[in-house]
């Protein structure tokens, strides 16, 4: 008895560890500091099992959220196209970076760069993770810069 | 002679490799002549304002939160590295949003980069021609809503001072680019 005792306890402790059982990883997450009314953040997430997708996001720092990727035609037009989730697939990796994937935040508050900024990602599968994203200059948003 | 190699040899590593970065306009293209509106309200005549002097001419909008602060941030960061040179390069920000750009926040949005950078607007045909002249397909304001996207040319055209567009640079232009290219770009008069 005792020893199921324990038991169950050392598994409720393993799975209030994580927002998501550790099939989620979500780093490197960071927002430019919204220069106009508008900002973007960007992150990289990794799934360590099954497939998932980023439904949506929330933040008390802006009115809303949007997925967006930045596409470039062939005449150099570049567009942002609003989109309904992104896809993670299994035991894979996505990154959202400038230029690529971001989410944007509508409406931004005014931030400062260091400032921690909590974000609430609702993923299909994963449910809802809260990370903290950085506030950094936005051409220190880029992940590799010469 | 060895003196004289050596400070050579030790000033090269800022010395610009002789090869432009960027994508080459081959043959070099004409420096467009258009006239819009700047931050004060002033006519600002493109061509004559910047005469002899290295240009770069970029058309964006303030909603866009992912390529047009990053452009202008990588600019603003080379500058503080190339000072001299940053004296004498004119900076020229198009806002193609003008329903939603006012000069008072587009000087607000560049002095966050460089309170040297000129802002500039206009009227939809001012900023249609301005675009045409400069050889960019004109931007597009969708109808997605009041968050409405705009899509536009994304990369930066640069202008010898020899009056020239020799390179354009697309988004994700490193800033080791931009020093280089910017070096060997302000040398031809």
């Amino acid at each position: 008895m005792r020893t199921a005792g324990i038991l169950m306890v050392a598994l409720m402790l393993v799975a209030g560890c994580t927002d998501n059982d550790g099939r989620l990883d979500v780093t490197n997450a960071r927002i430019g500091q919204p220069t106009g009314p508008n900002a973007a953040l960007y992150f990289t997430a990794t799934s360590n099992g099954e497939a998932d997708s980023l439904l949506s996001a929330r933040t008390a720092a802006a009115e809303s959220m949007e997925l967006h990727e930045t596409t470039t035609d062939a005449d150099g037009t570049m567009a942002m196209q609003r989109l309904p989730r992104l896809d993670l697939p299994a035991d894979g990796t996505i990154v959202l970076e400038p230029g690529g994937h971001h989410l944007m935040l509508v409406e931004a508050q005014r931030m400062e760069i260091g400032e921690k900024v909590e974000v609430t990602l609702t993923w299909e599968k994963a449910g809802e993770m809260t990370i903290t994203a950085e506030v950094v200059d936005p051409g220190d948003t880029l992940s590799h810069d010469g | 002679m060895l003196a004289v190699a050596l400070v050579i040899a030790a000033c090269g590593r800022n010395l610009a490799s002789g090869e432009l970065q960027g994508v080459v306009v081959d043959p070099p293209g004409d420096k467009p002549s258009f006239t819009l509106t700047d931050t004060e309200g002033e006519a600002y005549e493109f061509a004559s304002e910047t005469e002899g002097k290295l240009t770069l001419l970029y058309f964006g909008y303030l909603n866009c939160p992912d390529i047009c602060p990053v452009h202008l941030a990588q600019i603003a960061e080379v500058f503080d590295r190339i000072p001299d040179i940053a004296r004498e390069t004119e900076v020229v920000f198009v806002s193609v949003d003008p329903a939603r750009d006012s000069h008072e926040e587009i000087r607000a949005f560049l002095d966050r980069f460089d309170n040297r950078f000129v802002g500039l607007t206009g009227t939809e045909e001012e900023l249609k021609g301005a675009q045409t002249a400069a050889g960019v397909p004109p931007a597009v304001l969708n109808d997605d809503g009041p968050n409405y996207t705009v899509d536009h040319a994304g990369w930066v055209l640069a202008y010898a001072p020899d009056g020239k567009n020799h390179a354009i640079y697309p988004f994700g232009t490193r800033q080791s680019e931009w020093n280089n290219d910017l070096q060997i770009l302000a040398a031809r008069e």
